[in-house]
């Protein structure tokens, strides 16, 4: 074997070691949630006298669906003189100051925010409707989501234990009739939630704040200054300022909240690469950090440095599969490598919420999927898509850095379908 | 108040262990018997190859099976044919960037084997032949057949002992996905040679790379989400009630 081979094989040798500590973290949530007793939620505290709460939701450009956010607050059952709700119009150039406007003057405790300087993004957007809020129980939701008073009361209810900083609930897409992609990101979603975050919640890891359908204590965030508008990825950074000072982040799984998830590849494309550039960001901010915490367990920093560099992982295979494309025109080739990377690529190709496909298949059984789980072997076909879009990403997250760039604001365009 | 949310946020499948313990048995059982009979796996592989118009030769002892390799011809490129190839993969790489009409995943993998072709081509330019000689790329599809066949029973197999699957559909999962991937392997093996044969060896990459292991793993993949749509069904059926822990 030549030097060149040797290089490679060597390459290869680490890409696979690191995907099997993926895989087998996988797994390992997979059977614990599915075989292991669950953490309960704070269903037990809810109460009739509903602390006040404040709900943020950023908009740039969300005439399409504006209206059915706020509707359904409107038609929700949480006392609305405990509600304020704060609609930010963050440079909107649509139809959405209109329809803040008009559900403003309906409605009192619907308090629209209007931006038209500073930096638009939704970490500014929410700095901003910080300072006009006074509920230390705060909620945030895109415009695209469907909350429910249920919904919010539950997701309110964890700021109970004076332990908690903030809270996730469950995203659910509503629009998995738009077609396969749709359908796909359903799957994935499942994974993602069903699987990934309760286990996480239950094993006393780190199961993260998403940024919406979620919820913080305005005075943490606030406290610090607000959230930092040149990160992307505000809701992992805020999960990782708050485990390494300390605070715990529950997840409500019980607490469902739907979603539009992109139906176009396009979109979609843009939506990954943005995360991964984010989630770059984060991971460069906050890796040393969590390995010297002093309020994390040795599982907790294994599981933190796991979710930091998750989005290395796509490129890491891709260049594993470049590795072993070299090795086989060498005339090269070792069958292993070609079989366990294959193995890596077909069985670990949603990149979105990281599931391999065993991980899906179990959440598909939680949630009573039924046919759609038929389309497992698709997400192959998502590979490369998948792979280029994090890869990317993650690249402009490394020019951000080294350039001391500040990112746009890249938000997901809604077709504004129908529940 | 308290009100619960969706059922399925507290439900876990109900596990019996024993059936688990029975099924991890029985599939190690299975596993030790594809060891012990590979050679007759192997054979039957060849039958089909020749029943196809393969042509077996030689073989080759591989955890003490005879694995045969298929008697293949690459058709010979000469320089310009390789340059067009060179050209031809580049070209089609940035023509499916944007290619209307075909769904942007699938432009991907096409450019990702346009990508190999290309490469390929230009590797055999500079080197003056193919990565394999017909002889050894035959020798090492062979193997890899039989490595996936030892490698698919145990990672199906493993993987379906975390959900409620019934022991015999475990292990109709893992000898049904077997019985698949011999006869594919078989068949396309001999196509491989079929193509090698009139395309020549800028083909051989994107074969092996991409329609060789992968396409194992994607079928098997495919029968768990045949088994796991069953049982996704089942535990929202009559049974529902049984089938389910909460909390």
């Amino acid at each position: 074997m030549d030097l060149a081979s040797a290089a490679l094989w060597a390459w290869l040798s680490i890409v696979i070691a690191v995907m099997l500590v993926y895989a087998v973290r996988h797994l390992v949530l997979t059977l614990a949630r599915v075989g292991r007793r669950q953490r309960p939620y704070y269903h037990e505290l809810l109460d009739s006298d509903e602390p006040p709460l404040s709900v943020l939701i950023p908009m740039h450009n969300e005439g399409a669906v504006a209206d059915r956010i706020l509707s359904h607050i409107v038609c929700s059952d949480f006392p609305k003189e405990r509600l304020q709700v704060v609609p930010v119009d963050d440079h909107s150039s649509d139809s959405t100051p209109e329809s803040l406007s008009r559900f403003a003057a309906q409605h009192e405790y619907i308090q629209p925010l209007t931006r038209r300087e500073g930096l638009r993004g939704k970490p500014a957007a929410l700095n901003d409707a910080i300072e006009l809020t006074d509920n230390e129980r705060t909620l945030i939701f895109d415009a695209d989501y469907l909350p429910s008073g249920e919904l919010m009361r539950g997701l309110s209810a964890a700021f109970t234990d004076p332990e908690v900083g903030a809270v996730m609930g469950r995203v659910v897409p509503h629009n998995t009739d738009a077609g396969l992609l749709a359908r796909l990101l359903d799957l994935e979603r499942s994974a993602g939630y069903q699987i990934d975050q309760q286990a996480r919640y239950s094993l006393d890891l780190l199961p993260q704040y998403g940024g919406t359908a979620a919820g913080f204590r305005r005075s943490i965030v606030h406290g610090w200054g607000g959230f930092d508008p040149r990160v992307l990825a505000e809701d992992t950074d805020l999960t990782f300022q708050l485990y390494l000072r300390g605070w715990q982040v529950a997840y409500a799984n019980w607490a469902e909240c739907y979603e539009e998830v992109p139906s176009t590849w396009d979109g979609r494309f843009r939506q990954l690469r943005r995360w991964a550039r984010g989630h770059t960001q984060v991971l460069a901010r906050r890796w040393l950090a969590v390995i010297v915490s002093p309020y994390l367990n040795g599982w907790q920093k294994l599981d933190g440095l796991l979710v930091l560099g998750i989005y290395l992982v796509p490129p890491l295979l891709l260049t594993g599969l470049v590795a072993n494309t070299l090795l086989f025109l060498n005339g090269s080739t070792l069958i292993a490598g070609t079989v366990v990377v294959s193995m890596f690529a077909v069985g670990y190709s949603a990149f979105g919420n990281f599931a391999p496909f065993y991980q899906v298949g179990a959440a598909g059984v939680l949630d009573g999927s039924g046919e759609r789980l038929l389309l497992l072997p698709l997400f192959f076909f998502m590979y490369f898509f998948n792979s280029l879009a994090v890869t990317l990403g993650v690249l402009d997250g490394m020019v951000d850095l080294a350039r001391r760039r500040a990112p746009t604001w890249d938000k997901t365009r809604r077709q504004g379908d129908a529940p | 108040m308290a009100r619960f949310g969706p059922l399925r946020a507290s439900r876990r499948p109900r596990l019996a262990m024993d059936e688990v313990w029975a099924s991890a048995a029985i599939l190690a059982a299975l596993e030790a018997l594809l060891v012990w009979r590979l050679g007759d796996l192997a054979r039957t592989a060849t039958g089909l190859e020749r029943a196809l118009g393969g042509r077996p030769v030689g073989t080759r002892s591989l955890l003490g099976a005879a694995v045969s390799r298929l008697d293949m011809h690459v058709a010979p490129l000469d320089f310009r044919q390789l340059a067009v190839w060179a050209v031809a993969g580049a070209a089609a790489v940035f023509l499916l960037a944007d290619a209307p009409g075909v769904s942007v995943p699938l432009r991907f993998i096409f450019a990702y084997n346009a990508a190999i072709v290309s490469a390929s081509a230009m590797v055999m330019l500079y080197r003056g032949r193919p990565p394999f000689e017909a002889a050894a790329f035959s020798d090492l599809y062979a193997r890899t057949a039989v490595e996936i066949w030892l490698v698919l029973p145990a990672f199906l197999g493993v993987l379906s002992l975390g959900l409620p699957f019934r022991w015999w559909e475990r292990l109709a999962l893992v000898s049904g996905i077997l019985i698949y991937d011999v006869l594919f392997s078989a068949v396309r093996f001999v196509a491989f040679g079929s193509l090698l044969g009139s395309l020549g060896g800028v083909t051989m990459a994107p074969l092996y790379l991409s329609a060789g292991p992968p396409l194992d793993f994607v079928l098997a993949v495919a029968g768990y989400s045949l088994l796991v749509t069953r049982l996704a069904k089942r535990v929202r059926g009559p049974e529902a009630v049984q089938s389910w822990t909460w909390i």
